[in-house]
């Protein structure tokens, strides 16, 4: 499931840094950025008492920066901190309504509105990612034109739950790598997700990286693929993965 | 290919499947992620049009229909639905053969997809109580509502379940294996998550978590405290 020499963000690569952004990025501190104690180890996108600790905060790209250098430079650091922000989307998408945008952009055959986030920022997010490339896949692929674009930026190590999403997706390493865990829908009966009428019912209840197989014993008849990815010149790994 | 020779590695992430994400410690990254179309895959379309067409046909009377409720409480209901849920000794084949059954022409998707709306639909059917929805599935799970009275809510509550699952599912065998599944290890009732207390924030209602702001503010001014414990 890993395409390489895919041009999509390849005009990206080497240009956007968390320094560059942190100087483009001249919109409202509206950028979401997650928080969770540097133990819990999860952003969940949910935060309360039941469902983990942390939050979210709103800021502007520099104040991200800023943020994670301050907890890094700390003996302990007490936290992580992982952004993700939301720069294009369809108008179709009802429930991004609320969001301001700050301009429209006519990409990959949709017109999408982008966030406001500066000049610079906008027209690297215009000219410099291969929509060309992306609807020609996505036609072959028989998906669905462009609904939405995210950033995501972090430092620290901190990991997403395991869960999925209802919608097909391309995603690209800009800067440094991700490792990943991907598992059939099948395995829903392997990681225990939360009750359909929990607010965390796409995520799985196992600690992957940890398994309680004491409470969780389906989880060790688990079976998935494991990749690592990442922008630069190494070969990417996309090897079997069983419970470990 | 890119012509700088650089390998650009795109991950292509269909719907619907897991995925784990751990950004590599140290590193700053940086992704890009590209969602296409809503939901509408053509599979779980499939699936959703299998559910309108089953009938879940609950008895009108309430009053009757309450009876699903007395039904899951019965003692001898309740042994069963215990049993699943806790594991105990159950007629059920082995887990691994059950998990078998569940994948069928596809990835899972219509198992997994049908799962969630059979959960949302018993709890709904049961006075929106997730403990009701949880025992009412280990008992059926365990093939207890067969034993119920034949003119009851409970038993004609179950039949609606039955029905639905078996029309998508399309043999008994792989129906009870997909009601096994999703009640396993009391993943229901008596329940694996920890409860839940006062608000929860979430990206979707885009609030900032209103217990933290004195963390937040002190984080944003840059005094780091630790985290409550």
């Amino acid at each position: 499931m890993i395409i390489t020499g895919a041009p999509l963000v390849r005009q990206l690569v080497g240009r956007w840094t968390f320094d560059y952004l942190a100087k483009v990025y001249t919109g409202p501190p509206s950028l979401n950025v997650h928080f969770a104690p540097r133990n819990s180890r999860r952003y969940n996108r949910f935060y309360g008492q039941g469902v983990g600790q942390g939050g979210i905060l709103m800021m502007t790209f520099s104040q991200f920066v800023s943020t994670v250098a301050k907890n890094e430079a700390a003996e302990k650091p007490p936290w992580r901190y992982y952004l993700q922000a939301m720069l294009l989307w369809s108008r179709h998408e009802k429930h991004n309504c609320k969001y301001e945008h700050g301009g429209e952009l006519d990409v990959a055959g949709e017109r999408l509105y982008h966030a406001s986030m500066g000049r610079t920022m906008a027209e690297d997010l215009a000219h410099q990612v291969d929509y060309e490339w992306l609807r020609h896949v996505a036609e072959m692929s028989g998906c669905e034109g462009l609904s939405e674009v995210n950033l995501w930026a972090g430092r620290s190590g901190g990991c997403t739950p395991l869960h999925y999403d209802t919608t097909n997706n391309f995603l690209c390493q800009v800067c440094g790598r991700k490792r990943l865990l991907l598992l059939p829908p099948s395995a829903f009966a392997h990681v225990y997700p939360y009750p359909a009428t929990h607010p965390m019912h796409f995520f799985g209840m196992v600690d992957v990286e940890r398994p309680d197989l004491g409470r969780f014993p389906a989880f060790a008849r688990a079976q998935g693929l494991e990749a690592l990815i990442e922008p630069g010149e190494v070969p990417c790994l996309l090897s079997p993965f069983d419970c470990p | 290919m890119a012509d700088d020779g650089l390998p650009h590695q795109v991950l292509w992430l269909p719907s619907f499947w897991w995925h784990y994400v751990h950004q590599v410690a140290g590193d700053e990254t940086l992704s890009l992620n590209f969602w296409m179309g809503a939901t509408r895959d053509e599979r779980a379309r499939a699936c959703f049009a299998a559910e309108q067409a089953a009938q879940y046909a609950p008895p009108e009377d309430d009053a009757v229909g309450a009876s699903a409720l007395a039904a899951a409480r019965d003692a001898t209901t309740l042994d069963a639905a215990v049993a699943v849920g806790r594991r105990g000794p159950s007629p059920c084949p082995s887990p691994a053969t059950d998990d078998m059954q569940l994948v069928g022409t596809d990835d899972g998707l219509v198992s997994m997809q049908l799962s969630r709306h059979i959960e949302t639909e018993t709890f709904r059917m049961l006075g929106e109580d997730p403990k009701h929805a949880g025992l009412f599935l280990n008992a059926l799970a365990a093939g207890a509502d067969v034993r119920w009275p034949a003119v009851s809510g409970g038993r004609e509550r179950a039949l609606g379940v039955r029905k639905h699952l078996l029309s998508v599912m399309g043999t008994a065998e792989r129906a009870n294996a997909l009601l096994r599944a999703m009640t396993r290890d009391g993943r229901l009732h008596p329940g694996l998550a920890p409860p839940l207390k006062g608000p929860v924030v979430g990206t979707d209602e885009l609030e900032v978590t209103p217990a933290w702001a004195d963390e937040v503010e002190q984080m944003v001014t840059g005094k780091l405290i630790p985290p409550r414990s």
